[in-house]
């Protein structure tokens, strides 16, 4: 893939030119972000900082050259109005599901906070869609200090908002998809999950919605993988957040994602890459890498009790038999079975009580 | 007296090894050819987050990110990758250990422990460390209870320990759990077999789905057709894989190997001599064992085993210095083969043997009994043997102690009630008993008769040997029956043992 596509299209693109323009919501954008804070969505974007009064924001510009690009690599042929369309299709939808998480309490994911169209002239392609979001001091893999034992308290903290803001997605049955290291934004000391553009919702139609993953393939649970889709799109969605968040945790701790942990304990033979059958039976060495997996992230742990908590936790979160994932006492019965509220009362307890040892 | 006589026909039924180790062994490679990758492989935003952000966390985010991805060897990754090693007091165990996979160019599985010897095997208390193992694993079953691979392990272990039930019953919850998992299903054929269940094993084979597109299954199941003496009926389907161009040489080299022993066996030399031919363009340690055992049957064409390069080949080098006569590296072979499967009675037996009573090294010949004891701990064929070789090593007692605890007309085995007959005349003798021994003594030649005659002969000679080392007068008849003893030229150790006894006698009457 030509990573320097969309450069070489910046002096036709308005996207790339926004600096010292006053778009008609009233915001000046008067800084281009080369590493957006947030990063979220950079990959389909161009960021910039805004300020109107005496607030300062972060605007995403839907950068067409890159849609573009996408489009050109599947290796169909597209049309210009098509990239368009889909451009606007996403802007749209990252838009509207702002707005319902807003009416719906949706606290801990950052949401749209304005939004519009701006028309640029002088440029071939004069339209940019933008969204304006809260400006982040950055994202998880700015703050994590791998080495230091005493940001145990703020991980956990950290991570029962994350599953907090992944259980009001589920409430009104929108499954992120792409919950990732680079999708958890600190704003001062607090934790929000970002970047909604590669979420599902059942009440929302998108264009990646019909995919049975939409968000990045390598953080997505191993059934996935191995092209193993689940119909049903609850189960499938939200069993996949639930392996995400779990795959959250062992990077808070380990450093790595579930997958790269996978991965390094699966022989070759029967790793996604090169094995082609059913998820059935290659689901067995999977699990054994997945024990090894865990042994290793509890390794990584040096409090007793939080090793204990966290490889049980990660153990049912991760578990890489969908149909046994999640909370032990969630399976089996009616509902939801990758609800996320056991997890967070677990969290808050784990968060409280290792606190109140490291304190006392 | 040590049997060794009986020649079974061998034939290409799975090994049972760790998953680890016959993952290795390429055992479990996709058997077809297949097709693309559901997704393309993608890490261009990492890629450009790590240019912008020279740090641990990040650098490790494209570590897993490429892992997952198998991108691993493009240049930003392996600075990356430098980057965490350089700053390890930064990072996590996890972080520089797949930094240092990554630079060395193997992010997936593929350690393979060095094989122990059976001096280790025994001096470390294996039955003690075998359970630990087995503890370990039972803790691991009730985390992971869906997991087969851990019930096959335990199946592994209790063979290794000689629990028959257990075993069986743990393969049997693997069978459940992955009913078509190869690894499983071939487990599953090598132990029962083992316990001389091939009927059920056979049975069970049959029931999966994947039997007429698995050539490592296919394989299996004609090797139980063959040992049971069932019509071959799917040699016409093995022969349509073999021929259909969809699978690796690899994949079909038991196949192959399979379908060359019926043939070898039918007689149709050619066609045997073909199918064994390709079987070794791309072997693995069993399709050349079973090579080196059919060119023992009859000489189809040349085989260099160490230019072939196998792993694990130890059978096959163990069965090949046996057919040129190199008995020290028998011996070494027979070790390793019984390490590498250690619930194994062929090597056993072979390496007992050779050490016994072609080498004359009784040290040896106990070490490898006690071995095949800790995973056969009542079989009556091993304690005899290693009476035998503890009584031939001067500790009659302790020989005694071992086969007095066994009721020789218990014994199945017509061949093995001779051995224990003969082995406690030899005992008898050892202890100055000489009049029990030679009653003994006789009545294993008497029963040996309804055997076979090599088994006469090895009776005779085993009894003459004690009649000339005490000292006995009137030997004179016996030594002459015993130079005129047609020995079969196959029957080396006969040879080498007519051989000893004649020098035994030679060296007592000019004492």
């Amino acid at each position: 893939m030509n990573l320097y596509l969309g450069v070489i299209m910046d002096d036709v693109n308005a996207a790339e030119n926004l600096v010292g323009l006053t778009l008609d919501t009233g915001w000046f954008v008067f800084e281009k972000l080369e590493k957006q804070p947030g990063d979220t969505g950079r990959f389909f974007s161009v960021c910039y900082k805004i300020r109107k009064e005496s607030q300062i924001c972060f605007l995403k510009a839907f950068n067409f050259a890159k849609f573009m690009h996408l489009s050109h690599s599947t290796g169909k042929p597209v049309q210009v109005v098509d990239v368009i369309s889909e451009m606007v299709d996403a802007y749209r939808y990252e838009r509207d599901l702002s707005a319902l998480c807003h009416d719906k309490h949706v606290t801990k994911v950052a949401i749209v906070r304005d939004s519009g169209e701006q028309i640029v002239t002088g440029y071939p392609i004069t339209l940019v869609p933008y969204l304006i979001f809260d400006l982040a001091d950055g994202n998880i893999r700015s703050k994590l200090r791998f080495s230091e034992a005493l940001d145990a308290a703020w991980k956990l903290k950290s991570l029962h908002t994350v599953a907090t803001g992944i259980r009001q997605l589920h409430m009104i049955d929108v499954s992120h998809q792409d919950l990732k290291p680079s999708n958890i934004l600190i704003f001062k000391e607090e934790s929000k999950i970002g970047d909604l553009g590669r979420s599902t919702s059942l009440s929302m139609k998108s264009r990646h919605g019909e995919l049975p993953f939409a968000g990045d393939r390598n953080y997505a649970p191993p059934e996935i993988l191995y092209g193993q889709f689940e119909p049903d799109w609850r189960k499938r969605s939200f069993g996949a957040d639930c392996y995400l968040f779990g795959s959250l945790v062992v990077y808070y701790f380990a450093g790595l994602s579930m997958n790269a942990l996978l991965r390094k304990y699966l022989p070759d033979p029967v790793s996604w890459e090169q094995y082609r059958g059913p998820y059935e039976d290659v689901k067995g060495y999977v699990l054994d890498a997945f024990s090894k997996a865990l042994n290793e992230i509890e390794d990584c742990i040096g409090d007793d009790f939080l090793r204990k908590e966290l490889r049980s936790m990660v153990e049912y979160l991760c578990f890489p038999d969908p149909a046994k994932r999640g909370h032990p006492k969630g399976i089996g019965n009616l509902g939801n079975q990758y609800d996320m509220e056991r997890i967070i009362t677990r969290l808050d307890f784990v968060y409280r009580k290792f606190k109140y040892e490291l304190s006392s | 007296m040590a049997n060794f006589l009986e020649q079974k026909n061998r034939n290409v039924l799975p090994n049972f090894r760790t998953f680890d180790e016959t993952i290795g062994l390429g055992e479990l490679d996709g058997a077809e050819k297949t097709p693309a990758s559901v997704f393309p492989k993608e890490i261009s935003r990492d890629l450009i987050d790590w240019e912008a952000d020279k740090s641990v966390a990040v650098a490790a985010d494209l570590l897993s990110c490429a892992a997952v991805a198998g991108l691993t060897s493009m240049d930003q990754v392996r600075k990356a990758a430098r980057y965490i090693l350089d700053s390890a007091e930064l990072a996590t165990a996890s972080q520089t250990d797949l930094a240092k996979r990554i630079l060395v160019g193997k992010v997936g599985n593929t350690t393979e422990p060095p094989l122990p010897r059976i001096s280790d095997f025994l001096a470390k208390n294996t039955q003690e460390f075998l359970r630990k193992r087995i503890h370990s694993l039972k803790h691991g079953v009730r985390r992971f209870e869906f997991s087969p691979l851990v019930y096959v392990e335990l199946a592994r272990l209790y063979s290794i320990l000689g629990q028959e039930e257990h075993a069986k019953r743990n393969m049997l919850i693997a069978h459940h759990l992955a009913p078509n998992n190869r690894y499983v299903l071939r487990s599953f054929v090598r132990l029962f077999s083992h316990y001389d269940q091939f009927e059920f094993a056979y049975h069970m084979l049959n029931r999966s789905p994947l039997i007429a597109k698995d050539p490592w299954l296919l394989s299996a199941k004609l090797a139980l057709a063959t040992i049971m003496e069932k019509s071959p009926k799917d040699f016409k389907l093995g022969m349509e894989l073999v021929r259909s161009n969809q699978f690796s040489p690899k994949s079909l080299t038991e196949l192959q190997s399979a379908l060359g022993t019926v043939e070898l066996l039918n007689g149709s030399k050619r066609k045997s001599r073909d199918l064994f031919e390709s079987s070794l363009i791309a072997p693995n340690d069993n399709s050349l064992a079973q090579a080196e055992w059919a060119l023992s049957k009859d000489r189809l064409f040349d085989l260099d085993i160490e230019e072939v390069g196998v792993k694990r080949n130890y059978e096959a080098l163990a069965r090949e210095a046996f057919n040129i006569k190199e008995w020290d590296n028998v011996v070494r072979h027979a070790e390793s083969w019984f390490m590498d499967m250690p619930f194994a009675m062929r090597p056993i037996v072979f390496g007992c043997h050779v050490s016994s009573v072609i080498l004359d090294d009784q040290d040896t010949a106990e070490m490898f009994c006690r071995a095949g004891l800790v995973s056969h701990p009542g079989d009556p064929l091993l304690k005899n043997n290693l009476a035998y070789a503890l009584a031939l090593n001067n500790k009659p007692d302790e020989a005694l102690l071992l086969i007095e605890g066994i009721s020789i007309a218990d014994v199945e085995q017509p061949s093995t009630r001779v051995c224990l007959t003969a082995t406690k005349g030899l005992v008898h003798f050892r202890k100055g008993n000489y009049p029990l021994g030679r009653k003994l003594y006789l009545e294993a030649v008497e029963t040996a008769k309804s055997i076979e005659p090599s088994f006469v002969q090895l009776a005779i000679l085993n009894y003459a040997r004690e009649e000339a080392l005490c000292g006995s007068p009137d030997m004179e008849p016996l030594i002459n029956k015993i130079r005129k003893l047609k020995i079969d030229p196959k029957l080396d150790s006969l040879k080498i043992l007519r051989d000893r006894v004649l020098d035994i006698y030679a060296k007592s009457r000019k004492g």
